[in-house]
């Protein structure tokens, strides 16, 4: 990402704030009306669901400008996530679903920055999630 | 904030890949996947996170890389998974370790192995893959750069839905920004992410030099926590040269260790550090060269990239790899040579090295080679054993190696030389082989009985009687069976060997039923077999059996058993073999009477055939093509190919039918009758039969009788044959119609046609024209068939006389637009002799000058030529 886009994000975040739920709410909305069977996946109580999934987001990519601290959060919670069963379709689903629900509650607010913006910084959360937990401890073999 | 290094790159981009890769193993109906791709764009980094991800759910993995260099000894690639005491002689023993060996390992799960670069796998590595495979024990994660060729092994596989072929493209823009940000640990500015896409376009590996690049000479830098381009990108030089630029600036320690790994990798971590200091490791795993991959319990350390391979070898000096490749000899050996496949690598890079190697060990990497059929490497290996002084083994090999190349002449040297070499316990093989070389190479049976005489010792020997009752089979039958014996061997190779000569000489005799059972079952054991020495290929046996089928007029199962050996020949590059088969297809079509196809066949025949040497398989081609262009009325008197061996017997039938086609009918039925009764006295009846027969449809008088004496001849085509002579010496019309019905039912047209149109003519002269016109009618329909076939045979006389036998060559002739003049030239007779045969001719024929009789003769002859309608 750009500096700039980092900013945006973080920006659109904070102004959204107590929001964030409402987007959230909408978020899962869309995601079982698009597909109903993903239903399942969830065990739990979905209200609760939802505000976890808000608070998480949000906190992720605030924490995108401290590199170290966002990779290890971002792993940990796709090794879970890969636990859940959740696979490389289901990120690309979530992504397009999310960035329609960023787009139809901020109506104006969307602008074609802002939308990239999110767009990339979606991305950095999914690929760090799906790099999962590193494998080895360190990823160096000879400085260990 | 992280210090960008480039250790460890994160993987990005790919992740949809990995799930595919691993939904393949899991699902269990797939054995392999191929990750294609052009160089750099990260097909080996994908292939280690999908080893990753197998060995996360309970699988043992391994990760090997083919190189050039790796192939020059057979196996040595697959080196992390051979037992480390093995015997190579034994290529089926060690497959079945290996076998075993992954049952072990893998404990209810398919063993993982990731191949790097797979089209550069060695044949004998590829068979070990398929053995496994086959076996189910295996899921092969194969790399492949683009536009190379994928082994048969895979190649089948995918075909058959068995492999799943994933391609893979440069990374796409937003993935190159996601990645450049991990990679760097920093937010990355507009311009320089925009300038590295645009630089690098998604190629992962340029991608990473770019950055090393810009780091290194302080265009790329972090200001503010920002990655910011301070100038312009390193100027556009591609990736390999960036690669070699980088590779230069190395100090001298850390380019050796690069050095040694482009020339022998994997190497144990162990050994490296034994040398090389851990900072010049630690140092260069920082910069991204090389790596560490974890296999079970052994740690070895590769380049990271192939192309880093590459841009080291081509730059290093010949002395320099030299030197080094025996410097890492020696260490290996002063260790004691104890790990997996060591003994094959030290060949390997001996070999490389000085261009040679232990003796004892490149003779059983030959073998090896032999075993895949790898002729090419067979012979390298072999030739670099006997560098090392004499060695039986070693000739034969080499000796067999360039037979099988169809390069006979070679291997006579080679194998004179050995044979001269006394005894020894390759003595006795090396005799085998060279006779059989020297006849079915060189068609010098004389040579060939005279080396067999070296092997006195072993009279007794099924392998040794095999070959004598071979050499004699080609002038007497009765004697090479009767050396042959009714007992088959119990023990191969003898037996299978054994089984051949005897189906050879029983086709011959005429015992064609009894040849195409022993040829069936020779071929059966003979691709039981392992061991390959002297005996050859066991596509060898599909000939044999090939001919019996055909003589016996099964004609469709002949093209079958044709066609299976073309096949297996071609798959197993055996050159002597690719072009006997043709030929034969090219006999079946000529018996058949398909004589464009026929042509086709042998050209194509001897188009594999000409090179080296003189097989009996080009001198059957050659006659096979002149009779085929005899038949369609297009050999010149002046055609090359007339100059047709004198001495051989199935050459012959050239000879005879190239005389008809000069308008010299009547020599050519007395020249094959003639060859016929030599036939007939050297016991082969089934050539005697087919000549007298060709005699016999020339019109010779005589041939008839001496074709109804030759009984014995076993299958329903001389059956025919027969009756056809039998018909013709009682001038039988109704024998003759019967005769031409058997003959199409075999699917022998054009001899059908002539049956039928001599039937017509003695139908017409015995006053039973209503039948002559239906013979003639079904004589024409048949002749369609043919694609353009105008034998005498088949030449109608439109009077009520027959034209005689000379009257018809006149006829022809004059068809031909000769003039009388050099049709008497032609025919050695008068000109005044040519009129008045022609005289004769026009009032038989009802016509009144030469081209009312072109037009007559054309009707029967001139017949389009047809797209080949095999049945
Ligand atoms: C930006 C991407 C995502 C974020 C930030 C996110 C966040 C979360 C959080 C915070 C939880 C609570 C449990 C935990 O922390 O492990 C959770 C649970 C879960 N998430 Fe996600 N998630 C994301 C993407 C997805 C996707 C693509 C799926 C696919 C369907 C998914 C399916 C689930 C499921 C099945 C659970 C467990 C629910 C339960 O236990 O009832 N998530 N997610």
């Amino acid at each position: 990402m750009s500096p700039e886009q980092v900013a945006l994000v973080r920006d659109s975040v904070r102004a959204m704030g107590p929001r964030m739920d409402a987007v959230a709410d909408e978020f899962y909305r869309r995601v079982f009306a698009r597909d109903p069977s993903l239903r399942a996946m969830f065990a739990g109580d979905l209200v609760t669901q939802r505000r976890k999934f808000a608070d998480e987001l949000q906190a992720i990519v605030t924490a995108i400008p401290d590199i170290g601290a966002f990779l290890d959060r971002a792993r940990l919670l796709g090794a879970r996530h890969s636990g859940y069963g959740v696979r490389t379709g289901h990120y690309r689903q979530f992504r397009d679903l999310l960035l329609e629900t960023f787009a139809a509650e901020l109506g104006d607010a969307w602008t074609e920055e802002l939308a990239v913006a999110w767009h990339r910084a979606y991305d950095m959360v999914a690929e760090a999630m799906m790099m999962g937990v590193p494998r080895s401890t360190g990823a160096s073999f000879f400085t260990r | 904030m992280a210090t960008a290094t480039a250790i460890g790159w994160p993987f990005v981009g790919r992740h949809g890949e990995v799930e595919r890769v691993s939904d393949a193993l899991d699902g269990g109906l797939l054995d392999a996947v191929v990750l294609t791709g052009s160089s750099g764009v990260g097909k080996t980094r994908l292939a280690q996170e999908c080893l990753a991800e197998a060995e996360s759910r309970g699988h043992r993995v391994a990760h090997v890389a083919a190189t050039a260099s790796a192939s020059a000894v057979p196996l040595s690639a697959l080196a992390p998974l051979l037992p480390v005491q093995m015997d190579l002689t034994d290529p089926h023993a060690l497959f079945e370790a290996v076998r075993r060996w992954l049952h072990e390992q893998a404990s209810g799960r398919r063993f993982v192995l990731a191949v790097d670069d797979v089209d550069l796998l060695d044949t004998v590595s590829v068979a070990l893959l398929q053995f496994l495979l086959a076996d189910g024990s295996l899921f092969v994660i194969a790399t492949q750069r683009t536009d190379t060729r994928l082994p048969d092994v895979l190649e089948s596989r995918w075909r058959s839905g068995r492999a799943l072929r994933v391609r893979l493209d440069s990374l796409e823009k937003q993935s190159v920004e996601t990645l450049l940000h991990f990679a760097l640990g920093g937010p990355v500015s507009t311009a320089a992410s925009e300038a590295l896409w645009q630089a690098s376009r998604g190629n992962v590996l340029y991608l990473r030099e770019l950055v090393g690049c810009g780091q290194r000479d302080g265009t790329l830098v972090c200001a503010d926590g920002v990655w910011r381009l301070t100038g312009p990108l390193t100027d556009s030089a591609g990736v390999v040269e960036l690669v070699s630029r980088r590779l230069h600036g190395l100090d001298p320690q850390q380019r050796a260790v690069l050095e040694l790994l482009a020339l022998c990798e994997p190497l144990a971590v162990d050994d490296l550090l034994r040398h090389t200091p851990v900072d010049v490791l630690a140092e260069l795993e920082a910069q991204g060269l090389i790596q560490v991959r974890l296999d079970g319990r052994r740690q070895d350390v590769t380049l990271t990239h192939p192309l880093h391979a590459e841009a080291l070898q081509h730059a290093m000096p010949r002395l320099r790899a030299r030197s080094l490749l025996l410097a890492q000899v020696e260490r290996v050996e002063g260790y004691g040579a104890r790990r997996r496949g060591d003994p094959l690598m030290l060949a390997s890079w001996r070999l490389d090295a000085t261009g040679t190697a232990d003796p004892t060990l490149l003779v059983r990497a030959a073998s090896l080679a032999r075993f895949a059929h790898d002729l090419p490497r067979t012979e390298r290996l072999a030739e670099a054993a006997l560098r090392h002084g004499p060695d039986g083994l070693a000739s034969l090999l080499l000796g067999e190696a360039l037979h099988e190349q169809a390069r006979y002449a070679e291997a006579e040297q080679v194998l004179a030389e050995a044979t001269g070499g006394g005894a020894g316990p390759e003595a006795f093989r090396l005799v085998l082989a060279r006779s059989l070389n020297l006849h079915h190479g060189l068609g010098d049976t004389r040579a060939a009985r005279e080396c067999l005489a070296g092997a006195d010792g072993e009279a007794g020997d099924p392998a040794r009687v095999a070959v004598d009752a071979l050499l004699t089979g080609v002038t007497d039958t009765g004697a090479a069976l009767e050396l042959l014996g009714d007992a088959e061997p119990g023990t191969d190779p003898g037996r299978v060997l054994w089984l051949r000569s005897r189906a050879t000489v029983l086709a011959d005799a005429g015992r064609l039923a009894d040849a195409a059972v022993a040829a069936e079952r020779g071929f059966a054991r003979h691709r039981q077999l392992d061991y390959r020495m002297v005996v050859s290929h066991p596509a060898t046996q599909l000939v044999v059996l090939t001919e019996a089928l055909r003589e016996q007029g099964r004609l469709a199962e002949a093209e079958e058993t044709a066609r299976e050996g073309f096949r297996l020949a071609v798959a197993d590059g055996i050159h002597s073999l690719i072009g006997a088969f043709p030929a034969q297809l090219g006999l079946v079509a000529l018996t058949r009477g398909r004589v464009g196809t026929a042509e086709r066949y042998f050209r194509e025949a001897l188009a594999h055939l000409r090179g080296g040497g003189r097989p009996p398989a080009l001198v059957s081609g050659v006659t096979g093509l002149v009779v085929a262009l005899a038949w369609r009325g297009a050999l010149a008197a002046d055609d090359p190919l007339l100059t047709l061996p004198d001495g051989e017997l199935i050459a012959a039938r050239g000879r005879g039918w190239a005389l008809c086609a000069v308008g010299r009918q009547r020599e050519a039925g007395q020249e094959l009758r003639a060859a016929g009764g030599l036939a007939v006295g050297q016991g082969r009846l089934t050539l005697a039969v087919e000549l007298l027969h060709d005699a016999l449809r020339l019109g010779d008088p005589a041939a008839a009788r001496e074709l109804v004496g030759v009984t014995g001849v076993q299958g329903d085509l001389a059956a025919a044959r027969l009756a056809h002579a039998d018909a013709v010496l009682r001038r039988d019309p109704d024998a003759l119609a019967a005769a031409a019905r058997t003959f199409e039912q075999l699917g022998v047209d054009l001899v059908a046609a002539e049956v039928l149109v001599a039937a017509a003519e003695l139908y017409r002269a015995t006053g039973t024209p209503r039948s002559a016109t239906a013979c003639a009618n079904q004589a024409a329909t048949l002749v369609q068939r043919c694609e353009g076939a105008r034998t005498p045979g088949l030449v109608t006389p439109v009077g009520h006389s027959p034209l005689t036998a000379r009257e018809r060559e006149v006829a022809l002739l004059v068809a031909e637009g000769y003039s009388s003049k050099r049709i008497a030239a032609e025919l050695f007779i008068s000109v005044r002799t040519v009129d008045n045969h022609l005289q004769s001719i026009y009032t038989k024929c009802g016509v009144k000058n030469r081209s009312e009789l072109a037009a007559v003769m054309g009707t029967a002859g001139a017949v389009p030529v047809r797209e080949d309608e095999r049945t």
